[in-house]
């Protein structure tokens, strides 16, 4: 909650401060802010099992509102390092106005009550607060008609999902009588030990994963995402693959996994076809894309439909497979992102040629290509197939033709991740013009390998925490 | 609800729905004959002493005059806009308490159609909606002084509904009520003069300032200011239609003034009330009291009308959001701040 | 069936048939003018709707944001658009009927757990709930963190606002670029 509460404020004094000032000492205040708040989580972190982590704030913040357990503050943790990566790998010769870096800050905020909420109001909130941000910075590049397209689409979207989340919220209420998420929990699995089929309830718990697919764009709600994706401009799209996706699935998987895990014979089946129709669509359809930034936002459905395993397993299984999963994605797809944004240079011409020639620009950088997109694919000894192992392994009893759908998914990713490697190394007409690397980004390349690499290796260093 | 009840309210509603339109008539009377004051002429004399007649002749001049329908107007919308205009200014005299009660054939009258406990929001949710009569009005004219009359008043309305609902809740907050009926018997103290301008004097000027926005005088009458737009919202309007946007401005001010007076100036408290025992008395001295009150701000109102010159729109917009919100907000920190200091 | 419906109160009846009149006209008319005005009409009669419920403070509430706010800058747009029946774009047939059968299948889905469950809606705790003590007390209380958090939502929905409405940042994006990349 300290955390939250450093960057909310954080995010007003930023605003302010910025008004006439460069935007370099705004985005090092960011950065600042948000080291803060994750030495706070750490802290709390740590320390979640022997005292209360609101602290001082207890009498202010009643437990119906939110919880900060240890699982919150893990999503939280994983959301705040990857808008650093994100930060500090598309900062450097972009502009970012203290505007823009006050409403990533408040987006994250958002996502960070979406990890944390306990009431369905709170959740409410969090989504809007992350969202509302996104609508802008998914537009913030006014000239070009792509942006404010996306940012239409997207807003429209968004509103259209949210209005079917509250209706789910407000049936939820009527069968239950209550937004709090134990409350619900306790009124569900009551009613379902009793035998009755409250079609109320039912009703509601169906509306409200529709809204959630919806954010996490999941079939059959995943049509606006490719141009969503597309159309933004690189740092928000990577902000959303990675930010967004995370907070959504925090609070996915609270929801869920563990408000209505008791009655998962009601919406299992329904969420299992889901993930597995969006795991194959996505990679179908991904195959055929000849933009790369295209290529990943139908990649991206694809792994919010892995992803969705971690909904359907058992709590605690699903809870690590999904933050390995989580941690692995951010890790790669901020390392790939950084190097479509700057293998296109400034045109928004995002095709698999612009990698022409990367193998010969500079080894560091092919390694981090081959890493990232191993690890996407799920190749051994990367993140990716750790966490694609813990996912496949969590569901493997309940359902298992849905492992199936994800073998065969997985098997299909891998022509189009290897796809950019006859690019990057065996053409011979390499157009790519070098760019200079800072030391920032050296930095956070780096960083990201090193996550991609240790986690897969040693999926175990997750779990040290515990 | 008992039959009486009905037959009462039926009454009240009758008698003020009269007086208003009364009002509204002589006000244009009033205006002239202010203006004329003001400029050191005569004014009307000729229909009836004084002129007195002057606004009949004028309404049965409205009356009988052609009816005309632009042909590529909006025909229903063109006749519903002025229709909207009339009713969202009557409606809003319901919750406006005009004295405490009558005691006739042994029933008490109270002297409010509705004491609603939500009385402010009422009035507030009334003029958001006001706007619409002037906006369908000036779109369904087709024509494009027309649009430009009703685009500003919409944004100057809306702009000065937020300084206006600031102010207001400044003095919510020391009532501690919504009910305007609450609010006035609050300010009976000091023998009847305990008035909430004493505490509020700059959210006063705030509300006052935005009164006169929002009903579109002077020196706010961008939208129909002549001498850019012709006439405004109302330019292809004639015959009754336009006197219906006549008298809707004149009823807004008519009760603007007794929501000033209500909300700022005691309402129907006046020195001395505490000194008579006979209820009906009473009562009939608190109406002239309130009334007396709503004239003198009738008065006000074409007082600046008739002095102060129109604003640019520019500078309407720089006014309304950046002096009169910011300062409403200020206003209610003070008040804030003075409630936890003073205490209650 | 039709008998629970009859035994329902007059006005509501009465009040849910202008509201679904007016949000149908809303949709099948083709002059968005006139669907706004039906609109702001379905506005007033939910609004009602509220008063029926003992909520007087979100009826008005509901007619100053919705009625008085929203729906006039929705005008504003539609009147400086001019759109009328020509502009409106062609949408093939296939998407009216696709959309028409989802909605109505979410309908029947819908009309049909309500029906069944009709006796399960849990009863509301709080009767008096809509009224402004009332709410109040509970809005700064048991609801406190909802309520500051809205204000920060509000507060970033602004900077949006303000982000997207300005018009130099553009130019400024440009030079800036041009500046960072000659350094």
């Amino acid at each position: 909650m300290t955390s939250l509460l450093i960057l909310f404020l954080g995010a007003i004094v930023v605003l302010y401060y910025g008004i006439n000032k460069p935007e370099g000492k705004s985005l090092l205040m960011t950065v600042i802010l948000l080291l803060a708040a994750l030495s706070s989580l750490v802290y709390d972190l740590l320390t979640v099992k022997n005292r209360n982590v609101l602290g001082w704030l207890t009498e202010y913040v009643p437990e119906n509102m939110l919880i900060w357990n240890f699982n919150s503050i893990a999503f939280s943790i994983v959301l705040v390092l990857a808008f650093l990566l994100v930060l500090g790998l598309f900062s450097r010769n972009n502009y970012i106005g203290a505007d823009l870096l006050g409403l990533m800050l408040f987006s994250v905020c958002g996502g960070m009550l979406m990890t944390s909420f306990s009431n369905l109001i709170m959740l409410f909130l969090g989504i809007e607060c992350l969202s509302i941000p996104l609508y802008v910075l998914a537009g913030s590049k006014k000239s070009d008609l792509a942006s404010n397209e996306s940012a239409v689409k997207y807003f429209l979207m968004g509103a259209f999902s949210t209005a079917i989340f509250l209706m789910g919220c407000a049936f939820l209420y009527g069968g239950t009588g209550s937004l709090e998420l134990e409350s619900i929990s306790r009124a569900t699995s009551m009613i379902t030990h009793l035998g009755i089929k409250s079609n109320l309830i039912f009703s509601g718990i169906i509306l409200l994963m529709a809204g959630m697919l919806f954010k996490i764009s999941a079939f059959p709600f995943h049509f606006w995402s490719p141009d969503v994706y597309d159309g933004s401009p690189n740092r928000t799209t990577v902000f959303m693959a990675t930010v967004v996706k995370i907070a959504a699935f925090a609070a996915f998987y609270r929801l869920f996994n563990e408000g209505l895990g008791d009655v998962k014979n009601w919406w299992g089946v329904t969420l299992a076809v889901s993930a597995g129709a969006t795991i194959l669509f996505g990679n179908i359809a991904a195959i055929r894309q000849s933009s790369f930034k295209r290529m990943l936002a139908y990649s991206s459905v694809a792994h919010a439909g892995y992803m969705l395993m971690a909904i359907l397993a058992l709590p605690q299984n699903g809870f690590w497979a999904l933050l390995v999963y989580l941690i692995a994605y951010t890790s790669s797809a901020v390392s790939v992102f950084y190097l479509l944004d700057r293998t296109s240079g400034e045109n928004s011409n995002f095709s698999f040629d612009n990698f022409n020639g990367l193998g010969k620009q500079s080894k560091w950088l092919s390694l981090i290509l081959i890493v990232s997109m191993f690890s996407m694919a799920g190749i051994p000894m990367t993140a990716g197939f750790a966490g694609k192992y813990g996912l496949f392994s969590s569901i493997i009893t309940s359902y298992p033709w849905l492992l199936y759908a994800a073998l065969i998914g997985s098997a299909i990713s891998i022509a189009y991740y290897f796809r950019v490697f006859k690019h990057a190394f065996f053409s011979e007409d390499g157009t790519l013009v070098a760019w200079k690397i800072g030391t920032m980004e050296w930095i956070f390349l780096a960083l990201s390998l090193t996550i991609t690499l240790l986690v897969g290796c040693w999926p175990a260093v997750i779990t040290l925490c515990k | 609800m008992d039959f009486a009840l009905l037959l009462e309210k039926s009454i009240l509603i009758l008698i003020l729905t009269a007086i208003t339109l009364g009002i509204a008539t002589y006000l244009t009377y009033g205006e002239r004959k202010v203006a004329a004051f003001l400029q050191d002429r005569i004014g009307p004399n000729r229909a009836g002493i004084f002129g007195i007649l002057q606004p009949i002749a004028d309404a049965g001049k409205m009356f009988f005059k052609e009816e005309l329908i632009p042909k590529n107007a909006e025909k229903w919308l063109f006749i519903l806009g002025p229709g909207l205009a009339m009713i969202t200014a009557c409606i809003t005299s319901a919750v406006i308490p005009w004295g405490s009660h009558l005691e006739l054939f042994g029933r008490t009258i109270q002297l409010q159609v509705a004491d609603v406990d939500i009385g402010i929001l009422y009035i507030m949710g009334i003029v958001s909606v006001g706007v619409y009569g002037i906006m369908i009005g000036g779109w369904a004219s087709n024509n494009k002084y027309s649009l430009y009359g009703a685009i500003r008043a919409s944004s100057q309305m809306i702009s000065y509904e937020l300084g206006m609902g600031l102010a207001l809740i400044a003095v919510i907050m020391m009532s501690g009520s919504l009910s305007l009926r609450e609010i006035v018997e609050q300010q009976s103290g000091w023998g009847g003069m305990q008035w909430n301008i004493i505490y509020q004097p700059l959210g006063f000027i705030i509300f006052f300032t935005c009164a006169l926005a929002e009903c579109n005088r002077a020196p706010f009458d961008l939208p129909e200011c002549e001498t850019e737009l012709i006439g405004g919202y109302h330019t292809e309007y004639s015959s009754m239609k336009l006197g219906f946007y006549l008298f809707a401005e004149y009823i807004n001010m008519f009760i603007s003034s007794a929501v000033m007076t209500c909300v700022y100036f005691g309402g129907y408290n006046f020195p001395g009330m505490h000194l008579i025992d006979s209820q009906n008395l009473l009562a009939t001295l608190q109406i002239v009291a309130i009334f007396l009150k709503i004239s003198f701000f009738i008065f006000a109102f074409m007082w600046i009308r008739w002095t102060l010159p129109r604003f640019r729109y520019d500078q309407l917009m720089h006014l309304g959001w950046k002096t009169m919100i910011p300062l409403a907000i200020v206003n209610m920190l003070l008040t804030g701040g003075g409630m936890l200091l003073f205490g209650n | 069936m039709l008998l629970t419906i009859l035994g329902l109160p007059p006005a509501f009846l009465l009040l849910s048939f202008i509201t679904i009149l007016c949000a149908l006209y809303v949709v099948t008319n083709t002059n968005p003018v006139y669907s706004v005005l039906a609109l702001i009409l379905a506005f007033f009669s939910i609004s009602a709707h509220y008063v029926l419920l003992n909520a007087q403070f979100l009826a008005v509430v509901n007619l100053i944001v919705y009625a008085g706010a929203i729906m006039v800058l929705f005008l504003f747009v539609l009147m400086l658009l001019n759109l009328n029946k020509e502009s409106e774009p062609i949408v093939k047939m296939g998407w009216h009927i696709g959309a028409a059968v989802t909605a109505g299948l979410l309908l029947v889905t819908l009309a049909a757990a309500l029906h069944k469950s009709s006796e399960q809606i849990m009863r509301n705790p709080a009767e008096d709930i809509g009224l402004v003590k009332n709410l109040g007390k509970v809005l700064f209380t048991d609801y406190l963190v909802p309520f500051e958090l809205s204000g920060i939502l509000f507060l970033a929905a602004m900077v949006g606002a303000v982000l997207l409405g300005k018009k130099q940042t553009n130019s400024k994006e440009n030079n800036n670029y041009s500046e960072t990349s000659s350094q």
